[in-house]
């Protein structure tokens, strides 16, 4: 019989500390979504395979759907509104914009996230690189040719910053 | 195996983050038979939300720092089962001396997910298709399994013992993969999947050249990987290269039985087999 | 004049609020107080349901009731009523839903579902065509004669053809008796494909205390949705109010009426709360509809010169339990069967037959896929025993604009587009007789053409509505009825009316990006078949112009003037004949007030619609006009193949579409991408498998795997043609659905070409591929095999 335990833990979202009460089964991505009203955290496979829900875990990509809440105590969370107010991604979101590289919009958030991750790591990515690190997310609209060159033409931003 | 996943929930379960291992054995031996271990977690959370297991507790290992660890001796290389795919494909250990683990690290589900895969929860899973198996048998390695018990140490061959299934006892974890050699290695992971990077293997190929040591290990096609050495490729090295591929893609298509499913017929992987054990092959010699 | 916002490239009005992940679909929709719902499904593929126990399932915690399908006595459909809101007296497919559960939390809800106990007893199930057509078969749908049937339509009862359509043009067979045609015959096969949404279907309910129903419902099309229910329930249109945020993807699937009788039905069950049902993936793939499975028989005869003189096809569509939406897929299949071609003599039946399989819908392209890959195959077959070259085939047979005749008597119209211009450029691009060398010795370079063509296929009164509204500072709101799901038709809607006004585009809100509610948003037949910039685009034209002579007849009084002498551009109303007589149209907005406070005219709002003129159902010949527009297009691919493994890389893509007017171009260069990257799923990776007793065994995005990042070609090139069409808006036709209809026919005639290897049946997996390739042309696979155990190795030996 399991004896169930609520847990509090704390969890840095978006630059805002939060206690928040989970039982050991809970998914962050549900209470990112359903606790936290984060809806920009999206879901289209519940199993880790479309990568929609990724979002940054003290700085590491990680598919929320695949991710205990408990886990995640006294971590950092950032999505991509959490993201609009680093000064790089937003130039990286005018890119996606610019490009047109979206249609439905659904997997974008994610792929800004998983972009912003790639650059921040190394902003001169090699294409076959690129196309590798965002493989973990699907669009089915097809505009993997727009976030490509979005992300590409984002590098600049992100070399600026690591030289100054 | 049924792949779908109706639910979105996970069953009910308590979780355990110890730090020590001696802390993860003993819950591991308090509840025996209704713990499971996490570390990546993948494979785990997909078969509760699929409701093909209800385990009680669930034991996360990413806590432990010691199996975090990669080292190096001069007797080989330690791995600690809790490293991921990514720190794999980081680690200069890795990449330097042990190439063939390098690479299939960097098949072991999408670039996101490999941030949180790890070499042991990988291996433990026990499926035809996981990649990090033939690399290490490939490169005749070692598997550290424990207990509350104690330990007991296992060749990488050993793990599998049919579709899906392991010779882990519930209270054992892997604990660490020590791979002989230290350096020398040449060696290489080669995989054909039906789609792309993210799909099911159809045939993976792990080649290890190291002075007159030959390996060849052929994955995906069966419950268990198939290994060939020097000696049952009947390798001449004072023979030609071309006539050595020539005679050990035959020996190699006349010895494997490959399983017919949903993702590819017998015959194909068979084939495939050779192709890749050649091209495996080709890249360990031609780097020679 | 210049245009200064129409052809330039103006990203999607809502980009902001999607890279910031806030814009908020259904999905993201939620009160406090809903209640989940979950589907029970069915485990049998045909069976009668002799008892559903639900006891043990209400005594999960937090479970509220379960209904089954004895608590829903209706019938749905859009084209026939077969559908059922939870299964009645017997399932049908393996994931039928027969109850559903309702509880306070998700969990409850899984909990409670594994708990509902169903009795069945099962019949023989029927799991192909094959057997479905025999005498024998059992009967899927045994009061098939009782459903409502739309116009045009013709199920066969005591069968399981839900509808066969029939096109007669010409003899075809006196065609195939004379001398020198030589005859190409040939079976092509399509497997079932999911649309694969990203977002699932999902479904917000709150059946009101005052009787009126409000749904949040991801879904392209809100008017039919909500037509459909009222109709199928029997409540009044208007007392169901449906709200359509933006769709996470559309693509067909989401097209027509879905969930939402479902669970509005559960919202009334329950004492009236908010209900909420989103599908798994696996429930996506299992338990609703997906594209329709084909087979095509074809016979074709060409003249020695290359002349098409006579098509034949029967055509048959695995429409899995239920053929609603699929009937006009197959007769749609059926009417445009001859593609962009002249050929005096067809004769198509296409068939829509029941299956205990996952029942069928729309999906983009909407029969243009399915005929086109046996049309298109077939001219590449044709072209190499004929000796003639594939472009030169297609030159010779294209329609003619102003001259030909389609098989439906329909006349090709003078200014539907240039198919000639079409294939002229796809060849000038793709330069189909240059092929360069391979990159291994045992692989092989290809290249392949694929052309179509494509009206949206609709009834003969889909009407569109618009409403433009004037604000005090000039800025504009617009309504109109079509869906948002990323086509980017709301972005040149806003586009049209700054060009028409003059005013700056941010000074334009389409509010439809947002969201559509039937309640406020003027009329549209559904957003579908690229019909959507079209047909809403002349009625927001015209709402435009009413809006402008509401401006021009307050002005005309202000400035003293004839009403004829103003003009509106600019942003400003002016007298043509004294320029310098103006104002800005704010000063309109809410007519004209003078200083001491006296106004003339009244708020600015205009409205416009529009629906096709003249156009009509299909005689029992396949005969009558039932289309606005056709458009033309065109694809050209290179590959490689590895002869060793039969993997195929598609190096380089090119699309050619003749779209009249590229009102954005960014949004449209979208399309044609992102149309070839789905259109390369379908080609080679993409189909929906069955186990033995008809269940899907893929339902996920692993074992069914759609294009991912590392897919796209290393080359796209996109042409945009603009031959403009005189009735289209600024020239414009619809493009959406097209561009993935050519990509797999392309695919294939590459490989036909290069190896001379047929491949009649989709998806080209690697191992299909290399099977053919050994079946017919084993020295390929020999040679290539020679070159790499052998040869191959020398090169190796001198690094």
């Amino acid at each position: 019989m399991v004896v169930l335990k609520m847990k509090t833990i704390s969890l840095k979202v978006n630059g805002i500390t939060k206690e928040i009460t989970v039982e050991d089964n809970e998914l962050l991505l549900n209470v990112l979504r359903e606790k936290l009203g984060i809806t920009s955290v999206k879901a289209a496979c519940w199993r880790g395979e479309c990568g929609l829900c990724t979002v940054l875990l003290d700085g590491i990509p990680v598919k929320s759907c695949m991710t205990l809440a408990v886990e995640t105590d006294g971590k950092e969370v950032i999505t991509a509104e959490g993201l609009y107010s680093d000064e790089r991604a937003k130039k990286l979101m005018e890119s996606f914009v610019k490009h047109g590289a979206m249609q439905c919009g659904f997997c974008t958030p994610a792929f800004v996230v998983t972009s912003h991750y790639v650059l921040t790591k190394n902003p001169e990515v090699d294409g076959e690189e690129l196309k590798k690190e965002l493989n973990g997310v699907i669009c089915r609209c097809g505009t993997y040719y727009q976030i490509y060159e979005a992300v590409k033409d984002a590098e600049k931003y992100y070399k600026k910053e690591t030289k100054s | 195996m049924s792949f779908t996943t109706p639910y979105f929930t996970l069953p009910k379960f308590t979780y355990f983050k110890p730090k020590k291992l001696e802390d993860a054995l003993s819950l591991l031996r308090q509840y025996k038979g209704k713990a499971k271990v996490m570390a990546g977690g993948i494979m785990l959370v997909n078969l509760m939300k699929e409701r093909q297991i209800f385990p009680e507790y669930v034991i996360d290992i990413k806590g432990i720092d010691e199996l975090k660890k990669i080292s190096k001796t001069e007797n080989g290389i330690k791995i600690g089962s809790a490293v991921t795919a990514i720190e794999l494909q980081n680690s200069l250990i890795v990449r330097d001396n042990l190439p063939a683990l390098a690479k299939a690290a960097s098949y072991m589900g999408d670039r996101t997910l490999q941030h949180t895969v790890t070499i042991g929860g990988n291996i433990s899973v026990g499926m035809p298709s996981t990649d990090g198996l033939p690399a290490l048998m490939s490169m005749d390695s070692l598997l550290r399994i424990k207990s509350q018990d104690g330990e007991r140490t296992i060749p990488a061959s050993e793990l599998v013992i049919g579709l899906g299934r392991t010779s882990l006892k519930d209270d054992e974890m892997i604990t660490e993969i020590i791979v002989p050699y230290s350096s020398g290695l040449k060696g290489t992971y080669l995989k054909l999947i039906n789609a792309s990077e993210v799909a099911i293997a159809t045939v993976a190929v792990s080649a290890l050249l190291k002075e007159r040591k030959l390996s060849v290990v052929i994955g995906a096609i069966a419950p268990r990987p198939y290994y060939f050495d020097h000696k049952s490729l009947q390798w001449k090295w004072e023979a030609s290269l071309s006539e050595n591929l020539k005679n050990a893609s035959e020996i190699i298509g006349s010895n494997v039985k490959p399983m017919s499913d949903a993702v590819a017929s017998s015959e194909y992987r068979k084939e495939v087999s050779k192709v890749l054990a050649v091209r495996a092959l080709k890249e360990v010699f031609g780097g020679a | 004049m210049s245009n200064k916002y129409v052809g330039k490239e103006v990203p999607q009005a809502d980009s902001w609020l999607k890279v910031t992940g806030t814009l908020k679909y259904a999905f993201d929709t939620f009160f406090p107080g809903t209640l989940y719902a979950k589907l029970v499904t069915s485990k049998y593929p045909h069976a009668k349901i002799k008892n559903i126990d639900v006891s043990e399932a209400l005594k999960v915690k937090g479970v509220i009731k379960v209904a089954t399908g004895k608590d829903f006595p209706y019938r749905l459909g859009l084209y026939l009523s077969d559908r059922d809101v939870l299964a009645v007296d017997k399932v049908r497919w393996i994931g039928h839903p027969v109850a559903a559960v309702i509880a306070d939390s998700l969990e409850a809800a899984e909990e409670g579902a594994e708990k509902v106990k169903v009795d069945y007893e099962p019949l023989e199930p029927v799991l192909t065509v094959e057997r479905a057509l025999e005498k024998d078969a059992p009967l899927i749908h045994e009061k098939l004669g009782e459903y409502r049937v739309f116009p045009g339509f013709h199920p066969i009862p005591g069968t399981n053809i839900a509808n066969l359509f029939e096109l007669k043009h010409g003899d075809v067979e006196k065609a195939f008796q004379e001398d020198d045609v030589v005859i190409i015959e040939e079976t092509y096969r399509l497997p079932q494909i999911s649309h694969v949404t990203m977002e699932t279907q999902n479904v917000l309910a709150w059946w009101r205390f005052d009787d009126y129903v409000e749904l949040w419902t991801s879904i392209q099309s809100p008017f039919a949705t909500r037509f459909l229910m009222a109709d199928a329930i029997g409540l009044p249109v208007n007392r169901i109010i449906v709200h359509a945020p933006p769709a996470g993807g559309g693509f067909g699937l989401k097209a027509g009426l879905g969930w939402e009788p479902l669970v509005a039905l559960l919202s009334k069950l329950v004492g009236r709360k908010p209900v909420k049902l989103v599908l798994s993936r696996a429930e996506q793939m299992t338990s609703a509809p997906v594209r329709d499975g084909f087979i095509a028989k074809v016979k074709a005869g060409f003249k020695r010169d290359g002349r098409f003189v006579a098509y034949q096809a029967d055509f048959y569509l695995d429409a899995g339990a239920y053929a609603d939406y699929t009937i006009n897929v197959a007769r749609t299949a059926g009417y445009s069967a001859d593609g962009a071609y002249d050929v005096p003599n067809v004769h198509v039946k296409s068939y829509a037959v029941y299956t205990n399989k996952i029942p069928t819908t729309a999906m983009r392209g909407f029969g243009h896929p399915e005929n086109h890959w046996a049309l298109e195959l077939t001219l590449d077959r044709a072209a190499s025993v004929l000796g003639i070259d594939p472009v030169e085939i297609r030159r010779r047979n294209l329609l003619k604009p102003g001259e030909s005749v389609r098989a439906t008597g329909e006349r090709v119209r003078e200014d539907e587009g240039d198919p000639q211009k079409v294939l002229s450029v796809l060849a000038q691009a793709l330069e189909p007789d240059h092929v360069d060398r391979p990159s291994e010795p045992w692989k092989v370079r290809a290249k392949g053409i694929a052309l179509l063509v494509k009206a949206p296929s609709q009834p003969p009164n889909a009407g569109s509505s618009a409403v433009v509204k004037l604000n005090e500072d000039g800025t504009i709101d617009v309504l109109t009825g079509n869906g948002s799901m990323g086509q980017g038709t709301p972005t040149s809607l806003a586009v049209i009316v700054a060009e028409e006004f003059g005013i700056p585009l941010e000074k334009v809100k389409i509010n439809q990006l947002e969201m559509v509610s039937t309640d406020t948003n003027p009329y549209t037949w559904q957003t579908v078949g690229s019909r959507g910039l079209f047909s809403d685009g002349i009625a927001l034209l015209r709402a435009i112009e009413d809006a402008k002579n509401q401006i021009k007849d307050t002005a005309s009084r202000v400035f003293k003037v004839p009403v004829s002498d103003v003009e509106v551009s600019d942003g400003y109303a002016f007298s043509k004949s004294h320029p310098w007589i103006r104002k800005e149209i704010k000063e309109f907005a809410m007519g004209y007030t003078y200083p001491d406070g006296t106004t003339v005219g009244s708020p600015v709002i205009g409205r416009g619609s529009y629906a096709p003129v003249l156009n009509t159902f299909l005689d029992a010949s396949g005969h009558g006009s039932n289309t606005v527009f056709h458009t033309y297009g065109g694809t050209g691919v290179e590959l490689e193949i590895d002869l060793l493994t039969g993997e195929v890389k598609v190096l380089r893509a090119i699309q050619v579409y003749d779209i009249g007017k590229a009102i954005d171009p960014l949004l449209v260069k979208g399309q044609m991408d992102g149309g070839f990257i789905m259109g390369l799923g379908s080609a080679l990776y993409e189909e929906l498998k069955f186990g033995e007793d008809g269940r899907v065994i893929n339902p996920n995005l692993i074992n069914y795997y759609v294009p991912h990042f590392e897919d796209m070609t290393a080359s796209m090139e996109s042409y945009m043609i603009e031959t403009p069409q005189k009735d289209g808006p600024l020239g414009a036709r619809g493009v959406g659905e097209h561009v993935m209809v050519g990509v797999a026919p392309a695919i294939a005639n590459a490989i036909l070409r290069a190896t001379g290897v047929k491949i009649n049946q989709l998806p080209i997996t690697a191992e299909k591929l290399w099977k053919a390739i050994k079946e017919q042309k084993p020295e390929l696979i020999e040679k290539a095999q020679k070159l790499f155990f052998e040869e191959g190795i020398k090169e190796v030996q001198q690094v």
